[in-house]
């Protein structure tokens, strides 16, 4: 009811601006109407750098190259063959060049993919890199493609610049750009991708562990971004009417940051509103360049000082508004109205996980050595060592974090020593983490439903247009179905539409799990799950492993201090002590092991209770 | 804190609006020019020379002339903003400016689909008045001024062997050394080497040790005063014994100063008019009295010349149609034939480019002196 | 190429790459305690060359009063800046620290083009440093010239030896490792953060002082090319580490040089050279030439 209700609101205000932009000629004067292009094109541009920086957080600064791309492309596209001719004094053109002619959309949609396939090309090696450097790349990237420019006369005229491209960027042209932008990505970031997106920004390693190809995920935004780079910067140029490399340098990437990060950084709707903003505000400051004359007194027009007043209000909204106009929220027809408020599995082979002479070794310390044991269908095993046994370093192993240094792991009876976490999280196998890592700007079920696109089939692409290939819908749906009974196995749908970061520290406990769960484990590693929990809390967790097992089918590995959980939940123990595994056995068997007390109190620590 | 921010925001919006004033019996000049960003130091110079014009004509027709001055932040997105901006709010008879010819190519574009007339002040680059309707220019263009510097070089001076050093990454300088290699060659003269730097550079001693290692006997260098002053300076520390010809956009009073010693014997091409000129025409002696009463600290320059200029040739222009409407002061700015400007007799070309005089300066004793004239065989 | 040419470019490298690293030791000491690119740092240091330009040539007082003078007036405008633009900023999301970073920048560049005007100023240098040197094998050498490497590494010395052999420099150090726990240790945080500021601004007024003699002229737009270059040689050393900037500085120098030396026909690449390098170092060593290693922490 309340979608369709939306759906209605947003077609009309979709229509009604059409309407307006129709009889926008007659009604506004040709310096609005410029005003309103650029602030579509910059939308444009702020919701592509948006899409790379703000959803899947790689700090680029090279969006400026990715706009000279478009821009050029499409410029040699559109441009006539006598115009080039009489264009390139320097130099002669190619003449491959010289008779390629194309309509303007088409050369907007080569434009884009061609800035596209740079992107793609600066993304392979440069996504390695994460935080500042990244940015710091990709800006030398930025500048070495201007330079290029600059210095290929027979490509693109050199310094010179093209000119009289005609003017094809109209009122209907810009937005109906933006429009088709706005859709694509808020389809995308509606859709179960779109979480995957952001659970790469927020966190990348439990992204990793929710079966994400974390690194094949951030190539696709940066391709799409600079897609939308490219397409910006061609509605640019077609705008101006003329282009040079000068117009890319760095000060423009700035100027879309400035959009993204005034409007807010992840917000769509920010992205738009910091362009009309920014836009706006800096062709309404030039009166303050203009002579003014209030009664008597009259003030001469001083040069520079639009810029001034702008950078201070630039200052000052960044110092009371930090998280920028919109923080991370979007724009929801539902503020004007008042609120009102699954499992089977085949037949397994006996032995689930078989670690053969596993060793790890950074440098020359080894954190393991020869590691060897089995685990069996449906048991529930415990690790447990003292502080720097190597616990967390063979979880690491198991779950792909780290490659052996030697050693076999087979899981399911296949190898899976060198896969990467996502590849291990597709063949079956699942984890939490000792410090809980949600992703903590997402919503619970949004938490539980990125878990769930390691098992849909539906490609990226077909998020972009979901009215075409509806099983992004039906297969969102059918998960979000899922997720919700997950929720409610796990009680915590109460909380299924708050912010993860929310809840109350034993409910992050249980919804880490559950996150795990979405991925349909029939393996789950638990490090420390009763660590933090007070005695009661343990008790009920101690319930909840055994619950887990029955309920889900899971054959459940879990490292814990706690040696009452230990004792109580586990069908058999391994031991690490300084790498090396020092014991096995039922629990009765470790409690009465000598080699284990000693271990522990070698350590320090006492036998019963927490040791960490 | 929120409340202060509106109540600007509120005052700020009062002030705005205190500014829109219409009187029919104007003529409205616009002036889109760089006030700020990298090139705002030629836009201030030209600023000023239309402004000295307009304070000494402030009637034209009768009618009394408005200066509408918007800054177009050496950018072009802002150059063409700053052009529609001129002509759909405050509705301007005709439009001047502006220095670097990327942004008057921005600009120009919306003017001509206007139908708005704007006369460039230094913007030199050919493709600017290139199938331009409404644009003409007071400056003279590049193929003419490098072919000016070569033909001074290889037949005033009789030198036979030069070399370039290019800002690659500017149009101006592009094209002018392009120019320059073309007709020096054509002559029978020899391009030893040619070197190139990026806008912003300051480091030019790479490029010099390589020059000096090449031996030319005059280095050809199209660069803008600020960084051409530099490289002499560099060259001179570097020992180096070729002379350097520049163009018009080394014509800065600031260029002594700036290279001290290192600039003597430095030469450079430009528009026929020097403060050191011997014999000044009546506009040019106007020119240079008034401005040095305005500005007595400081020498006017080409730039400022043209910028006064431009409104000289918009004032008889509206003058001969006997109205300001744009479409006539269009045609009547085709005609314009032998006009006495402060930089020599003006003529607008079949291009709508000026036809005027080029004159060689040089540096001797520290000040600039005005050499003469000089025709290029193109 | 011949030896005494090569000198020649050396010198010269050598020269321009300190001032680089020099101004890249202000990015990275803000950088690593704050983890902020301070993207206004480019135009403190022109603040700086202003400064001495109107104490020296417009008002005409002695060099080293001006220099003096300078280097205060541009540490006050550092500290002034983070105190107004990036203090209120300490808890929130860097990004915001970085366009507010834009914010000073784009307001400091303005501001000068209001107050000083477009035009490029001239700036006279002081006869004695300009006398050529003139040795047997052709190499010319001005004092200027070997007067900018030596300050250059003089200053950077300083600043090592306050770093690790002072206590507000194991203050600063330990800012840089772990912000909150060095809070509780008793350690006034912001006092430290803004020493950091001021002797960052410091470097860059002598920074400014010595490309005001060597190149000289100033210009409002004058730390725009000179700030992102010292960024990239800060990234190039590893941001946050001191002999990483002055390292980073000094290759980049001489890439800019070498490169035109030893490729004339390409001279219009040569930034391309230094973008390439920096990339293919930072694929190799993602993290810079003496930069921290980062470790995922699971």
């Amino acid at each position: 009811m309340q979608r369709v209700r939306n759906l209605i609101l947003t077609i009309v205000a979709v229509v009604l601006f059409a309407v307006f932009l129709d009889k926008a000629p007659e009604i506004l004067n040709g310096y609005w109407q410029r005003i309103l292009n650029l602030i579509a094109i910059n939308a444009i541009l702020a919701l592509s750098l948006n899409l790379i920086y703000g959803m899947t957080g790689m700090f680029s600064l090279g969006h400026a190259g990715f706009m000279a791309i478009g821009a050029y492309v499409s410029a040699l596209l559109v441009l006539t063959p006598a115009q080039k001719n009489s264009m390139w004094i320097l130099e002669d053109i190619y003449p491959f060049l010289l008779n390629l002619n194309t309509p303007f959309i088409i050369s907007l949609i080569i434009a884009g993919i061609i800035a596209a396939f740079f992107g793609l090309l600066v993304a392979l090696p440069v996504l390695r890199l994460g935080g500042d450097y990244l940015g710091i790349a990709t800006l030398g990237f930025a500048e070495i493609i201007r330079i290029l420019i600059t210095n290929t006369p027979r490509l693109t005229n050199g310094s010179l610049g093209l000119k009289g491209i005609p003017a094809h960027t109209t009122l209907f042209m810009s937005w109906g750009c933006l429009a088709v932008v706005l859709i694509c990505m808020v389809s995308m970031l509606r859709s179960n991708f779109g979480g995957v997106l952001r659970a790469v920004r927020d966190d990348e390693v439990a992204a990793k562990m929710m079966g994400i190809n974390t690194f094949k995920t951030k190539v696709i935004a940066f391709t799409l971004g600079c897609f939308g780079g490219g397409l910006g910067g061609a509605l640019m140029g077609n705008l101006i009417t003329t282009i040079d490399p000068k117009m890319f340098m760095i000060t423009q990437t700035y100027n879309i940051l400035m959009i993204i990060v005034v409007g807010g950084l992840g917000s769509v709707t920010g992205s738009i509103i910091g362009s009309v903003l920014v836009t706006t505000m800096l062709e309404w400051l030039r009166f303050v360049e203009n002579p003014i004359t209030i009664g008597s007194i009259n003030i001469p027009g001083i040069p520079g000082m639009r810029m001034v007043i702008f950078s201070l209000l630039l200052i000052i909204v960044i110092i009371f508004r930090r998280e920028g106009i919109m923080g991370m929220r979007e724009f929801s027809w539902n503020i004007f109205f008042p609120k009102n408020r699954s499992k089977q599995i085949k037949s397994k082979p006996e032995t689930v996980l078989e670690l053969e002479n596993v060793s790890l070794q950074f440098g020359g310390l080894s954190a393991i050595s020869d590691l060897s044991f089995k685990i069996k269908h449906l048991e529930i095993v415990g690790l447990i060592g003292p502080n720097g046994a190597g616990k967390t370093s063979a979880f690491n192993v198991i779950s792909g974090f780290y490659k052996p240094t030697s050693g076999k792991i087979k899981f399911l009876g296949k190898s899976i020593g060198g896969l990467s976490p996502h590849e291990v999280c597709k063949a079956g196998m699942s984890r939490t983490f000792q410090n809980i890592r949600l992703f903590a700007n997402e919503t619970v079920l949004q938490n539980v439903m990125i878990g769930a696109r390691v098992r849909q089939k539906y490609h990226w692409w077909q998020s972009l247009l979901p009215f075409i290939f509806t099983d992004v819908i039906t297969e969102d749906a059918a998960e979000k179905a899922r997720a919700l009974d997950l929720l409610d196995q796990l009680s915590l749908d109460e909380f299924a539409n708050e912010k993860a970061s929310s809840l109350p520290y034993g409910a992050q406990r249980r919804l880490e799990i559950a996150r795990a769960l979405a991925t349909r484990p029939q393996f789950l590693l638990l490090d420390e799950p009763a660590a933090g929990m007070n005695p009661q809390e343990s008790a009920e967790l101690m319930n909840f492993i055994r619950r887990l097992r029955d309920e889900f089918n899971l054959t459940i590995l879990l490292i814990e201090h706690d040696m009452k959980v230990v004792m109580n939940v586990c069908d058999y123990i391994h031991v690490l002590d300084q790498g090396v595994h020092i014991a096995e056995g039922t629990p009765d068997e470790i409690k009465s092991n000598p080699k284990v007390i000693e271990a522990y109190l070698g350590a320090g620590a006492s036998s019963e209770g927490s040791v960490a | 804190m929120r409340k202060i921010l509106g109540l600007a925001l509120a005052l700020v919006l009062v002030f705005s609006c205190a500014c829109f004033a219409a009187d029919d019996d104007v003529i409205k000049v616009g002036i889109f020019n760089c006030l700020t960003g990298q090139n705002a130091f030629g836009g201030q110079l030209e600023l000023e020379g239309t402004q000295l014009a307009h304070t000494l004509n402030p009637e034209i027709l009768g009618k009394k002339v408005e200066l509408i001055i918007v800054d177009n932040k050496s950018d072009k997105v802002e150059a063409a903003n700053a052009v529609t901006r001129l002509i759909e709010n405050d509705k301007v008879n005709a439009i001047i400016g502006t220095y670097g010819s990327s942004l008057a190519m921005a600009g120009g574009e919306v003017a001509e689909k206007a139908g708005i007339p704007v006369i460039g002040t230094s913007c030199t680059n050919p493709l600017v008045t290139l199938d331009k309707k409404f644009y003409f220019r007071v400056c003279f263009i590049d193929p003419f001024q490098g072919a000016g510097a070569a033909t001074y070089a290889f037949k005033n001076l009789g030198l036979k062997k030069a070399a370039l050093l290019i800002d690659v990454a500017n149009d101006y300088s592009t094209g002018l050394g392009k120019f320059f290699r073309q007709s020096y060659e054509k002559m029978g003269g020899e391009i030893v080497a040619t070197l190139r730097y990026n806008s912003g550079d300051i480091d030019f001693t790479a490029q010099l040790t390589e020059l000096i290692k090449a031996d030319p006997d005059i280095v050809f260098l199209p660069a803008y005063f600020a960084e051409g002053a530099i490289v002499l300076k560099q060259a001179k520390e570097l020992g180096a014994k070729f002379r350097f010809i520049g163009a018009d956009a080394m014509d800065n009073p600031e260029i002594v100063t700036l290279g001290g010693d290192a600039v003597e014997g430095f030469m450079h091409t430009t528009f026929a008019y020097d403060p050191s000129m011997p014999e000044m025409n009546e506009v040019a002696k106007q020119f240079t009295e008034e401005w040095n009463k305005i500005h007595p600290d400081k020498a006017p320059n080409v730039n400022c010349a043209l910028g006064y200029d431009c409104y000289i040739m918009l004032k008889d222009a509206i003058e001969r149609a006997g109205s300001a409407d744009p479409a006539k002061i269009r045609d009547a700015l085709e005609t314009v034939k032998d006009l006495p400007t402060v930089t020599g007799m003006t003529t607008i070309n079949a291009t709508h480019d000026a036809e005027k005089d080029m004159g060689i300066v040089e540096i001797r004793d520290g000040k600039k002196q005005f050499i003469g004239i000089v025709k290029p065989e193109v | 190429m011949e030896l005494n040419i090569f000198i020649q470019h050396f010198v010269n490298a050598l020269s321009l790459g300190s001032l680089y690293g020099l101004i890249a030791v202000g990015y990275t000491m803000v950088y690593g305690i704050l983890r902020l690119i301070n993207f206004a740092h480019g135009d403190i240091f022109m603040l700086g060359a202003y400064f001495v330009y109107f104490s020296t040539i417009v008002y005409k007082l002695p060099w080293a009063v001006g220099v003096i003078l300078a280097i205060i007036g541009t540490t006050v405008c550092g500290l002034l800046v983070d105190r107004i633009a990036y203090k209120p900023l300490r808890e929130a999301p860097r990004i915001s620290a970085l366009i507010s970073a834009i914010g000073v920048s784009f307001f400091i560049e303005n501001f000068a083009v209001v107050v000083f005007t477009g035009m490029p100023r001239p700036v006279v240098q002081p006869p004695i440093l300009m006398k050529p040197i003139e040795f047997s094998n052709g190499v010319r050498l001005i004092p200027l010239g070997i007067l900018v490497p030596v300050v250059s590494f003089v200053l950077v010395g300083c600043l090592l030896w306050l770093l690790y052999k002072t206590k507000p420099g194991l203050a600063m150090r330990a800012i840089s490792f772990d912000i909150e726990t060095t809070r509780m240790m008793g350690v006034s945080v912001n006092k430290i953060i803004a020493l950091a500021f001021g002797l960052g601004s410091a470097l860059a007024a002598v920074a400014g002082i010595m490309w005001a003699l060597r190149y000289p002229r100033v210009e409002p737009f004058m730390g725009m090319t000179p700030g992102i270059k010292a960024f990239i040689a800060a990234v190039f050393g590893g941001i946050g580490s001191v002999p990483g900037a002055m390292i980073g500085g000094l290759i980049l120098g001489f890439v800019e040089i070498m490169s035109v030396a030893f490729f004339p026909a390409l001279s219009g690449y040569k930034d391309a050279f230094a973008f390439l390098l920096l990339i293919l170092i930072l694929l190799f060593m993602p993290t810079g030439i003496l930069g921290e290693k980062l470790e995922d922490k699971i």
